[in-house]
């Protein structure tokens, strides 16, 4: 019969319920381990009795890991997402100084062109590609993240707000600068390759009712015409996730918190709330030149 | 006391039970329980957050240490800042202490007079 050991299993729960985060998984175990141990000494010494008594007053373990959740998923959101667009950010730069010293070097196309394109040309997809397979990094990175299905008020309120302060208009997810990375003007062609990971990025992100800040990010130039086409950052709703039933429309129609709106909600799970996704990325219909 | 209650204004205890020195999470968790006789019902895990959250803030230092019984020991002490937000806090806290002293002592006269 195994012999029970109440704090070592609590120890379990409390890191399995903060995996998201492993760093901070280990240092809130330690804390939490020698804070249980100081109170069991303090009633008395190691009983199961005394352990349980600790546990008891310390509170679930589920209700510790979601005071660290928002915190947590904000910080990785962050990360990912200011690393994806610095890296886009490059290569634009990259790009756009290579149009540049052509223009300053007074480069004209000559019977070389072809010869010269054969390289250039790739050298832009490629990077194209590269930015691609790195936004889809980051995608899969933030995707696999995970978190307890359990969120509680005070957290979700804090995600609330951070949504809300970057929302403006009802049914249009998209809400930043449109031409963030981009020069004026517009350029409707798309790549196939681009299209379809779009329509991917759309039906994911419908199918799983799932949210996000979404970034990015690429630049590509067109190898007929080498003009750049541009992605916005868009960010899509980050609660549904949390609130199955109060949909987008709500939260985008008024910012108002379908959290707080709705009683009960707290112990609310999605469906697919097991792994919670915190971010798609999710690149913008419009290309701008 | 109502645990909503408690929790807003988690941040300016967690602070003011740290103005006596540094101190570890049990230890924090002790003073409040001390200095509060007992009143606040909280469970002990729910400073935790508060802790890391005000050391995020850069209210809060914090460094490991070895308990005598080997174990490690997060050991926690007020910043600059944090010392000036706990005044700041206590300040805020008096002056709406006051009010609603003011508010009820309105309420408490009334109350006496209707009974005469």
């Amino acid at each position: 019969v195994r012999q029970p050991k109440p704090v070592t299993d609590y120890l379990a729960v409390l890191a399995r319920e903060l995996d998201f985060d492993p760093a901070l998984s280990r240092r809130v175990c330690c804390e939490v381990e020698d804070h249980l141990w100081h109170a069991v000494e303090a009633r008395g010494g190691p009983s199961v009795e005394n352990q349980r008594q600790a546990i008891l007053g310390f509170g679930e373990a589920r209700e510790l890991a979601c005071g660290y959740v928002a915190a947590s998923m904000l910080a990785q959101i962050r990360w990912a997402g200011g690393a994806m667009i610095l890296a886009a950010t490059a290569i634009y730069v990259a790009m756009k100084a290579r149009v540049a010293w052509y223009g300053w070097m007074r480069w004209e196309p000559t019977p070389d062109y072809m010869a010269v394109s054969a390289f250039a040309l790739p050298i832009d997809r490629y990077a194209t590609m590269l930015a691609i397979i790195g936004a889809l990094i980051g995608c899969g990175y933030i995707a696999t993240r995970r978190a307890p299905s359990w969120i509680g008020l005070t957290a979700s309120s804090s995600i609330v707000a951070s949504f809300c302060a970057v929302r403006r208009r009802p049914r249009c997810p998209c809400v930043s600068p449109p031409r963030l990375f981009s020069p004026a003007s517009g350029c409707r062609e798309r790549s196939g390759v681009l299209q379809l990971w779009f329509l991917c990025c759309r039906y994911w992100s419908k199918s799983r009712r799932s949210s996000g800040w979404c970034f990015l990010f690429a630049q590509q130039s067109d190898a007929r015409n080498s003009r750049p086409h541009c992605y916005e950052i868009r960010r899509s709703p980050i609660l549904a996730r949390y609130s199955p039933a109060s949909g987008v429309d709500q939260l985008a129609a008024g910012c108002a918190s379908p959290m707080s709106a709705t009683p009960g909600c707290r112990r609310r799970r999605s469906p697919d709330s097991r792994r919670l996704t915190h971010s798609i990325i999710m690149p913008s219909i419009a290309m701008h030149r | 006391v109502e645990g909503e209650i408690l929790k807003g204004h988690l941040d300016m205890i967690v602070l003011a039970a740290l103005a006596g020195g540094p101190a570890h999470g049990y230890a924090i968790i002790q003073e409040i329980h001390r200095r509060s006789g007992g009143a606040f019902g909280l469970p002990e895990g729910t400073i935790y957050p508060a802790l890391h959250r005000l050391e995020k803030n850069g209210l809060l230092s914090s460094r490991w240490t070895t308990a005598d019984s080997g174990r490690k020991r997060r050991t926690y002490a007020l910043t600059r800042r944090g010392h000036a937000a706990l005044a700041d806090q206590r300040a805020t806290w008096e002056r709406f202490s006051a009010a609603i002293s003011g508010v009820f002592g309105d309420t408490y006269r009334a109350a006496a007079q209707a009974r005469h």
